[in-house]
């Protein structure tokens, strides 16, 4: 009796967790089926969810079309890469110094700097944005790639701070100690002992950081009009205020979540650990 | 003394960054939102009008009050739904050997990985006049609804993708907790004769209650600002029914360029951030100060 209800149970579980996956993961098949069904298909009753002749047309038109908001896409996607490594570099160089030396060093008001850092990321961005624009259009930095590099990485580096700076931490500084008895200056101690401790910390910092220029909008919407269109704006031209091209839409949608999809698949377990340990540990 | 050497050179460029990056702006759009700074009126003079951009905000309701309203709707709506979802579906999972645990965790962030205005997109897309959840809603015999097309729908539809986006984060963070809590806890009350829901009330959700404010707390804050989401899938729309107050003040910026005014706005929507940080603060600091 105790056997069977143990069994049931299991079913239960394993029938819950199959129910949710299929709600997380039901809406991106869909959008990849779209995307790859004729339009005729698409307005078809009873739905195909098997498309009849599967089309890549959408796929070759993004990449070879001369419609201006293909375009706009294409370009998107090469202005989000550039952007989204530049914050990168920028947060990781920044935050790995300034979080050492939350971490190790002792200087004066420190923690008010700390919480003055922790504030910032309060903000809404909203708040920040309409006194950026106006200086932005003064100095002649509007639709500049370099412009966002700057802001996106001036919002970001407290957080990559914040989380090197507990990262730093739980290394025993009897490590560097030991080194700079042993004749290793600070610096030289920071980049021979700690930094190649900290490799794990380091790349789930820089992927968050990633992830958070590639997908970040407000900013972007406002502060760029043609050359410096990153790959959210145009997607997000897709659709029109009249005609939603429905198919071009998913097609769009599909190619621009890849990329964090992907480095979340690959990287997954970095991330889960960067995320829970700070909150369950904090 | 070489110790020392130096030390104010590894924190001065973050401290620079940030005072360019938010510290002037800052200040600038405080200076702003009292001034009457409109781009509508060429020629108009910029002149200081006290707190009457503060005055206008809190006698017109359509400006403030509706897009507040809203805001309030969608976070608590959204939240305590990802609470009670997640709370549910970590209880099930935590500290069961399910095969596959690893790839079920890592589909769980796929949605919190994907760009928001994407996000939005899908749902525009999945609730459309003629899209997949009307087609299978009219296979139950449920006629068509017009999602976003009607105000109360519009706004439950920007609650279900936020719910379906954020309750995975949720998921993870309370099983990590759950999974931390020492197994002799649960054991004892075991012993004890205690029924597993009792378990739960008792045991599970006191030791949880850091973290669990902690969650919310970043959920809240995250929903209050919330913008490209919504951008995308209603634009805000039909009829400012989904506009929360990032929304809106862009509008009032960004589309009539009242500039005065939508600065204003912004610190309206700081004050209240900062309040509810507060709020959320103060629990935490209380726990801390508690018991355990």
């Amino acid at each position: 009796m105790r056997r069977i209800k143990f069994r049931l149970k299991r079913i239960f579980l394993y029938i819950a967790i199959i129910i949710i996956m299929f709600c997380v993961i039901a809406p991106f098949l869909w959008t990849i089926i779209s995307s790859i069904s004729t339009n005729k298909e698409l307005l078809s009753v009873p739905v195909h969810f098997i498309p009849e002749n599967p089309t890549f047309e959408r796929y070759k038109a993004i990449f070879t079309s001369d419609d201006t908001k293909v375009v706009a896409f294409k370009r998107g996607i090469i202005n989000s890469f550039i952007v989204s490594s530049g914050v990168t570099i920028v947060c990781l160089v920044i935050g790995t110094f300034a979080g050492y030396a939350f971490a190790r060093l002792k200087f004066p008001r420190k923690n008010m700097t700390l919480q003055f850092f922790l504030f910032t990321n309060m903000i809404p961005p909203i708040v920040i944005i309409i006194a950026i624009y106006f200086i932005f259009s003064k100095l002649d930095m509007l639709d500049s790639v370099i412009s966002l590099i700057l802001l996106y990485s001036s919002f970001i580096t407290p957080f990559v701070i914040w989380m090197m700076r507990s990262y730093f931490v739980t290394i025993p500084a009897d490590l560097e100690e030991a080194a700079m008895i042993d004749g290793c200056n600070r610096i030289g101690a920071l980049f021979r002992i700690i930094i190649p401790l900290s490799t794990p910390g380091l790349v789930a910092n820089g992927i968050l950081a990633f992830l958070m220029s590639w997908e970040e909008f407000l900013f972007a919407l406002i502060l760029t009009t043609s050359k410096a269109k990153t790959i959210t704006v145009a997607i997000a031209e897709f659709t029109g205020k009249q005609y939603v091209d429905y198919g071009l839409m998913a097609t769009g949608g599909v190619i621009g979540a890849i990329i964090p999809v992907l480095i979340t698949l690959i990287f997954g377990r970095y991330i889960i650990k960067g995320l829970t340990s700070g909150a369950v540990k904090g | 003394m070489r110790l020392n050497k130096g030390r104010i050179g590894f924190v001065l460029p973050a401290v620079v960054f940030l005072a360019i990056g938010s510290l002037f702006p800052f200040f600038y759009s405080l200076v702003r939102s009292f001034q009457n700074w409109n781009l509508n009126v060429p020629g108009d003079k910029i002149t200081f009008t006290g707190f009457n951009n503060y005055a206008q905000l809190f006698t017109s309701f359509e400006v403030f009050g509706k897009p507040l309203v809203i805001t309030i709707i969608f976070v608590i709506s959204s939240i305590t739904l990802e609470f009670i979802i997640a709370l549910l579906l970590a209880l099930l999972i935590s500290s069961r050997d399910i095969k596959g645990k690893n790839f079920f965790r890592t589909c769980l962030i796929i949605p919190m990985a994907t760009t928001p205005v994407i996000v939005g997109l899908m749902g525009k897309y999945l609730f459309s006049d003629f899209g997949i959840i009307n087609h299978y809603l009219g296979k139950l015999g449920i006629p068509p609804q017009p999602w976003l097309g009607s105000s109360t729908m519009a706004l439950i539809v920007v609650i279900i993708v936020e719910v379906w986006q954020w309750t995975p984060f949720m998921i993870l963070i309370l099983e990590a907790g759950l999974n931390d809590i020492p197994q002799t806890a649960v054991e004892a009350a075991d012993m004890d004769g205690a029924k597993p829901w009792q378990v739960v009330l008792f045991i599970k959700l006191p030791l949880l209650k850091r973290l669990i404010v902690l969650a919310l707390m970043l959920r809240t804050m995250d929903c209050i600002r919330i913008f490209d989401m919504i951008w995308s899938l209603t634009g805000g729309g039909p009829v400012n029914a989904t506009e929360t107050v990032s929304i809106a003040a862009y509008r009032i910026a960004f589309r009539y360029f009242n500039i005065g005014l939508g600065t204003a706005y912004c610190f309206m929507i700081l004050i209240i951030t900062i309040l509810i940080s507060i709020f959320y603060v103060n629990i935490l600091t209380r726990e801390e100060q508690g018991a355990w």
